[in-house]
């Protein structure tokens, strides 16, 4: 290796990379982006949750000091085409199209859908302006939840149904002779990452600059392009340092074209910097399951119909209403369920749009079957555990192909089970529930239709360039972005491993469109094993390539040699996961992980309130690359999945009006509302991908959130309380569960 | 109005409704205070004001008249960093790093006054700083390494 000075070696110094950038508070967001002349966006919002535009004047928003221009729906539908729908086609899951535009002409469907846009020389005066925009409504009537949907089942708020269908689940249930009977809930929730959204457009006559806290550059790009009728390449998007994502910074919010389209009409940078209530309108995850399970005296299950209300907010592009359609593709989860019919009715309310929320669509399942699991074993008088060992798949029956088509490539159920159970410590609590948790991986893309006849579709691939720069270090350009997690230390370490040299002499450049080969950003647990794949692959054909030159080991000098010589020796590879040669699979993600939880709570009878004790899991995520980055995404999930199952709730009342907009009534966890975590590793290789790992990103909030609710279902259920199944289990709900004389 | 941060003195002239976050952020443009929700809540604000742990977007600029303000970036070098620093780099005690300025200057508050502190200390001195990405176990591992417990 050869000498490096000690801003070279600081850069992998620490398990982050870069990590002082952070730790000394001079690392870039998007807010701190300010170029000369800059311009913010302030959004005028509705204040009704269905209703006619009658009237929006923007004359008295003009006159406000500092305003440069106010834009709105007619306006802006001359400049912008319809918005494009991200991660493939709606039909492609029983979706139905709609021509959603960036601002309403007509019609406004949810509190807080954007109707009109303004940009002014500050903030301040942007939120004055929008403020003084007049809207007049004409009501329509509105539909909010999934209860009120079944009480009058209106098809024309379906936009997608789903099934998922095996043997002959109606007829076993009639004739079975214990059947178990529950409607599970799961309230609406966010994200929530500690830097909302932002974005920084700058048109300068000729090409578009777009600084964006995103997930997905060359996404964003595309949308871009086709919305605002621009050529691609005049579109650089550009990714700085990301305050976490989790879903919430995917492509198609209506803000991305315009903050785009007013910063070329205005001919100056404009920003938008998403306030924290304008954050807490997006979320995800609500869903009622109505399930009816047959299983036999000795807990097998038999069969397990379920008839899902998904109710997704208002029709939007973005990915967040596709969660519904894996929420049904994924049952039943971890297990063998011999007949199952699983019916999904997708509904649009005039609520916000969801967005993707970490977890997308799986922790749904797993909340279902986990409860399913304890009531089996309560009606059966078997041990919780006891009952997942009989029923959950084993290493023997894997790959497995679920009913919904999805592969279950690999892993060991009922042994991560056990070493959870062995792991966990058995402090004395009111309550301990366990969860196992399965996580469909690695997809990026659209689930492809299958039909007879129709090639299944593939996890969509990644892309690195690997390269020599004149000052001797490694340059990796990948497609993969990073929003907090770390993944850029993986990718530094595995280039470095195939070259032989450091991580400290690897430079690692994400996010940028001009720069970087296109990818899908972070989505789908994929940044690792799939980017990190191609990054693999990339270096290696480098290294071959220096073999060649005589070149190994890589010094300073010979680099500096070599690139003069040769130029930077820039070597780019794709990479995709082997798909299954077997049709019948419908191959929308390439690898599953999964885990086992244990949790441990104290339930205060007199006030409702649930303390965790403990949390423990075991996570099998395939290869581990980087131990202690894959360890941290699950430490987060878990914190995401504790708060789902107990305080956090995107609430709306009975106008559609949020009810949860800072974090004073939206409970996210704090540190002293959490244990320390306990974590073990089961690695069983993903045998198609190319480094065996699978995905990290997901995990945990599934597992984490069933295993607190059985927790507190088995602390009141020694006290004679009713069964849970719904979540969240904040006081008011603990209570509600109580019978009188225990609290 | 004049301000002292990480010991420059600046003159700054802000509008009456400006909390000292935006003086900071906005007029002298540091990374140091971030903007996460403007009424409290989650903490990456935070600075030592005169000595005294706060969230900046609580306190209006004028107040701050005279102030001497403390960010994350005068607490420590990449060369020599403060312990603290340190120990969250070590720990991996944060992902993302947004919420950083709060949970770092909360942590050297809390050993300031209580050098060796319980777990309950920590994660209590913690509390007004929200993390979505790390469930603080690092952050509390990186506490007691920082505290040499």
């Amino acid at each position: 290796m050869p000498a490096v000075d000690r801003s070279v070696t600081e850069t992998a110094r620490w398990p982050k990379r870069d990590a002082f950038d952070f730790a000394g508070g001079t690392a870039l967001f998007v807010d701190d982006i300010r170029p000369a002349g800059l311009l913010h966006m302030a959004v005028v919002r509705s204040t009704r949750a269905h209703a006619r535009l009658r009237r929006v004047d923007t004359a008295p928003a003009k006159v406000v000091p500092g305003v440069a221009r106010v834009l709105e729906g007619r306006e802006a539908s001359l400049h912008l085409h319809p918005l494009p729908y991200q991660f493939g086609d709606p039909e492609l899951i029983g979706g139905r199209r709609a021509v959603l535009e960036a601002l309403p002409v007509d019609e406004v469907r949810y509190v807080g859908e954007p109707i009109a846009v303004v940009a002014a020389e500050s903030r301040r005066a942007a939120r004055a302006a929008a403020a003084a925009v007049v809207v007049e409504y004409e009501d329509l009537p509105t539909l909010l939840d999934a209860r009120a949907f079944l009480a009058d089942p209106d098809p024309r708020h379906v936009i997608a149904e789903n099934e998922v269908v095996a043997g002959h689940a109606d007829e076993v249930l009639r004739t079975a002779e214990r059947v178990v009977r529950a409607e599970f809930f799961l309230g609406r929730s966010s994200t929530a990452p500690i830097e909302p959204r932002g974005y920084v457009a700058d048109w300068d006559g000729a090409r578009l600059t777009v600084h964006a806290a995103h997930q997905q550059p060359f996404q964003l790009r595309a949308e871009l392009a086709e919305v605002l009728d621009l050529p691609v390449d005049s579109i650089r998007v550009v990714v700085p340092n990301v305050g976490g994502a989790f879903g919430l910074k995917m492509t198609g919010p209506v803000e991305e074209p315009l903050v785009c389209l007013l910063s070329i009409l205005c001919g100056r940078p404009v920003k938008w910097i998403e306030t924290r209530a304008e954050c807490f309108l997006g979320g995800g995850r609500e869903q009622l399951h109505d399930v009816e399970v047959a299983h036999t005296a000795d807990g097998r299950l038999l069969a397990l119909r379920n008839r899902i209300v998904i109710p997704v907010g208002a029709e939007a592009v973005q990915p967040g209403w596709r969660q519904a359609y894996v929420s049904v593709a994924a049952f039943p989860t971890a297990y063998v369920v011999p007949h199952l019919d699983v019916r999904s009715r997708v509904v649009a309310t005039n609520l916000p749009p969801w967005h993707s929320c970490r977890g997308f669509g799986k922790e749904a399942p797993v909340f279902v079957m986990e409860r399913i699991m304890d009531m089996v074993a309560r009606r059966t008088g078997l041990a919780p555990a006891e009952v997942r060992r009989r029923n959950l798949l084993r290493p023997e029956d894997l790959p497995h192909r679920m009913a919904s088509g999805y592969r279950l490539d690999s892993g060991d159920l009922p042994a991560v089970l056990d070493q959870v159970l062995a792991l966990d410590e058995g402090i004395d609590a009111d309550g301990v529930g366990i969860a196992v948790e399965v996580t469909p991986e690695g997809g990026g893309h659209a689930a492809g239709r299958l039909d007879p006849g129709v090639t299944p579709t593939v996890a969509a691939p990644e892309a690195a360039a690997v390269l020599l720069r004149a000052d001797g270090l490694v340059e990796v350009r990948t497609g993969v972005t990073n929003p907090g997690g770390g993944n850029d230390t993986a990718l530094a370490r595995l280039a470095a491993d195939e070259l032989g040299i450091t991580s400290a002499q690897i430079r690692v450049v994400q996010g940028d469109t001009d720069l970087c080969p296109p990818g899908t950003g972070n989505a789908s647990s994929r940044g690792v094993a799939v980017g990190g794949a191609a990054v693999v692959l990339a270096a290696r054909d480098l290294a071959a390539t220096l073999r060649d030159l005589g070149a190994d080991p890589l010094t300073e000098t010979a680099v500096a040699e070599l690139v003069a010589r040769h130029g930077s020796l820039e070597h780019v590879r794709e990479y995709r996961p082997d798909p299954p040669s077997d049709p019948e699979y419908r191959y929308s993600y390439p690898y599953f992980s999964s885990g086992a939880y244990v949790a441990r709570v104290d339930v205060d009878r007199a006030t409702g309130r649930v303390r965790v004790r403990s949390l423990t899991a075991v996570h099998d995520c395939g290869r581990v690359i980087e131990p202690v980055l894959v360890e941290g995404q699950l430490q987060g999930a878990m914190a995401m999945g504790v708060g789902l199952a107990l305080s956090e709730e995107s609430r709306f009342d009975e106008r559609g009006a949020p009810q949860a907009s800072s974090f004073k009534e939206y409970l996210a966890p704090r540190a002293n509302d959490l244990p320390d975590f306990v974590i073990g590793h089961h690695e069983t290789p993903a045998p198609h991908t190319l480094l065996g790992a699978k995905g990290a990103g997901e995990a945990g909030v599934g597992g984490a959130l069933a295993a607190i609710a059985n927790a507190v279902d088995d602390a009141l259920a020694r006290w004679g309380g009713r069964e849970i199944t719904s979540v969240p289990l904040d006081p008011p709900a603990v209570l509600a569960l109580l019978p009188e004389e225990a609290s | 109005m004049r301000l002292q941060v990480d010991g420059v003195t600046v003159q700054v002239d802000p509008d009456p409704e400006d909390t000292l976050v935006d003086v900071l952020r906005e007029d002298l443009g540091s990374t140091a205070v971030r903007a996460g929700c403007r009424n409290g809540d989650c903490g990456t604000c935070t600075a030592i004001v005169d000595g005294r742990c706060v969230k900046t977007c609580l306190v209006l600029a004028g107040r701050a008249d005279g102030a001497r303000v403390d960010t994350l970036a005068g607490l420590g070098t990449q060369a020599d960093p403060h312990p603290v620093q340190e120990a969250f780099m070590a720990e991996y005690a944060f992902q993302c790093g947004f919420c950083l300025p709060g949970m770092i200057l909360s942590a050297v508050t809390l050993l300031d006054h209580n050098p060796s502190p319980t777990d309950a200390d920590i994660r209590d001195a913690l509390s007004g700083n929200l993390c979505r990405c790390t469930g603080y176990v690092n952050a509390v591992r990186a506490v007691r390494r920082a505290a040499g417990l």
